[in-house]
């Protein structure tokens, strides 16, 4: 019960430093920043692949949150998971805004770029982050490459279809199995591990 | 349909993947099951997790300066604008936000309450028309689908802009007979007194000066007020399509689109919110098709007015628009730095 615990209060106080910033209190977003700017960064970095474009989603992000803090809802979900979501979508979107301008198509790298992990990081964020990757690892190939594409590349359903050749209905059904499995692994592999943490 | 199932579909609304007849089936499981909600609610963090698989890397720490630097800027903004146009903005956006939410989208598209919010945003919800409503916010854009969206929001910034303009323009004319009165009075007085007295002329000439100042600004308002009846007439032109423009984070309060008329040279951004230019610069628009970028008018924009900037040119077969920073002069080949960008539909 102790990992229980120590989750709804990193979301409690989460939550209550979104209300601080929703007052417009400029040490609250620092503090958000500080907690959250490596990981944003890090995950527009892999969809953009780019250390400008990256920066920029950072930058909007946090510019959102100062703005729109006070429509937050904690009932729908983690502060974490609405950060992730903006990041991730504004990425994608900026990819695909980028691709209009140069008039061609991303090419999607299937692989993972090779990058050391170079943080110095919430043993929060760390033990979160060990139980992904072990889950993502036990996914068979074709689901995580699908779940990848659309995830980490923005590429629609359809578009990952095709990029696989495989038909549409197929692709969603990897795509959303894949998302399942991790939430039946990620959810007891992170009890173990929280529990284990000082 | 079994337990399994449900949480399929609830798997694809995190995924953004079901079509409007699988999102009515689980919004109607979900209502009457929490344990769905719950499970739904778990999807979400599941998804949002995945994003610390990605390898981290350190931000440059000159990015919490820009970050708090475009904060500063923000401001409290929304509390700062004047009552008469946040009432007005309400009355107008309230209206368009009614017709947004009456307006038919096409099959498989499901706007609810975030046409509204795409209205008051001032760009569409969604990357592709799909909803995102398992999310607290709606911040991504762009899917010429939501042109009808976009319209509304444009007819409601032109119907802010135009009572604005009546109400400024009423002010300066009441401004303007109460300057030319105190001139008229300050002169009189002088006259009167036939006292050559510096101060009652440097008084006369400080109220003549207001009152040509008055003069001028009723000029420009009533010239931009033209260029709002221009853009008016190509919002409500046969065949017109209007398209929203999203702002960048230098421009945070901006909200911008194209209207334009396919096959004829009306085509219009029409801008609000756009800050000053640095010193030096200018805007300048663009526009992108087949060929490539071409550069097009610069302007300026005085803050806190709307503006209208025709792009000259039959916009038919245009991929996309874009504002962009310039040193003044403009520039003719390389595009500066982007202030706002929009896909069209050529």
């Amino acid at each position: 019960m102790i990992d229980v615990l120590a989750a709804e209060q990193k979301r409690a106080e989460e939550a209550a430093l979104l209300g601080r910033i929703a007052a417009h209190d400029e040490r609250a977003i620092e503090a958000l920043y500080r907690l959250y700017s490596g990981p944003l960064y890090s995950l527009a970095y892999q969809v953009t692949r780019s250390d400008r474009f990256a920066q920029d989603v950072v930058q909007e992000v946090f510019v959102a949150v100062w703005r729109d803090a006070g429509r937050f809802d904690p009932a729908r979900g983690s502060v974490g998971a609405w950060l992730f979501s903006l990041a991730r979508h504004k990425a994608i979107d900026l990819v695909r805004r980028e691709a209009t301008v140069r008039r061609h198509t991303a090419n999607v790298d299937l692989e993972w770029e090779v990058a050391p992990d170079d943080v110095d990081e919430d043993a929060w964020l760390r033990v979160r982050r060990d139980a992904v990757r072990a889950a993502i690892a036990t996914l068979p190939e074709a689901q995580r490459t699908a779940l990848e594409l659309a995830f980490f590349a923005g590429l629609t359903h359809v578009e990952v279809a095709e990029k696989l050749g495989i038909p549409l209905g197929t692709a969603k059904t990897r795509i959303r199995t894949a998302l399942l499995k991790l939430r039946e692994v990620i959810g007891p592999a992170l009890s173990e591990a929280e529990a284990a943490t000082p | 349909m079994s337990h399994d199932d449900h949480r399929r579909l609830a798997a694809g609304r995190i995924l953004e993947d079901l079509d409007a007849a699988e999102s009515a089936v689980l919004d109607d499981h979900l209502a009457a099951c929490e344990d769905c909600r719950t499970e739904l609610g778990a999807l979400g963090e599941t998804a949002a997790l995945l994003a610390l698989a990605a390898p981290q890397r350190r931000p440059p720490a000159s990015l919490l300066e820009r970050v708090t630097a475009s904060i500063s800027e923000l401001g409290d903004l929304p509390a700062a604008r004047p009552a008469t146009t946040d009432a007005l903005a309400t009355t107008a956006l309230a209206f368009a936000s009614d017709a947004a939410l009456a307006w038919s989208p096409p099959p498989g598209l499901t706007p609810r309450a975030g046409g509204a919010r795409a209205v008051r945003d001032g760009r569409p919800a969604a990357a592709d028309g799909r909803p995102r409503d398992h999310w607290p916010l709606r911040t991504t854009w762009t899917g010429q689908r939501w042109t009808s969206v976009a319209g509304l929001a444009l007819a409601a910034v032109l119907v802010v802009a135009v009572a604005g303009f009546g109400l400024n323009t009423v002010a300066l004319q009441g401004r303007l007979a109460a300057a030319e009165a105190a001139a008229e009075t300050a002169l009189a007085d002088a006259d009167a007194a036939r006292a050559v007295s510096a101060t009652a002329r440097a008084e006369a000439g400080r109220a003549r000066a207001e009152a040509d100042a008055a003069q001028d600004r009723t000029e420009a308002l009533t010239a931009e007020m033209e260029a709002m009846s221009s853009a008016v007439g190509v919002a409500m032109a046969p065949g017109h399509r209007t398209a929203a423009l999203t702002a960048e984070p230098a421009a945070p309060s901006l909200a911008a689109w194209t209207v334009y008329v396919p096959g004829t040279t009306q085509a219009l951004l029409v801008a609000r919110g756009l800050p000053p230019a640095p010193a030096g610069h200018v805007y300048q628009l663009w526009y992108a098709d087949a060929a490539g970028v071409h550069a097009m008018a610069t302007f300026t924009c005085t803050a806190g007015t709307t503006c209208v900037v025709p792009f000259g040119v039959d916009l038919g077969g245009a991929a996309a628009a874009m504002v962009t920073v310039e040193p003044e002069g403009g520039s003719a080949g390389q595009p500066g730095p982007q202030i706002a960008f929009g896909e069209l539909e050529g």
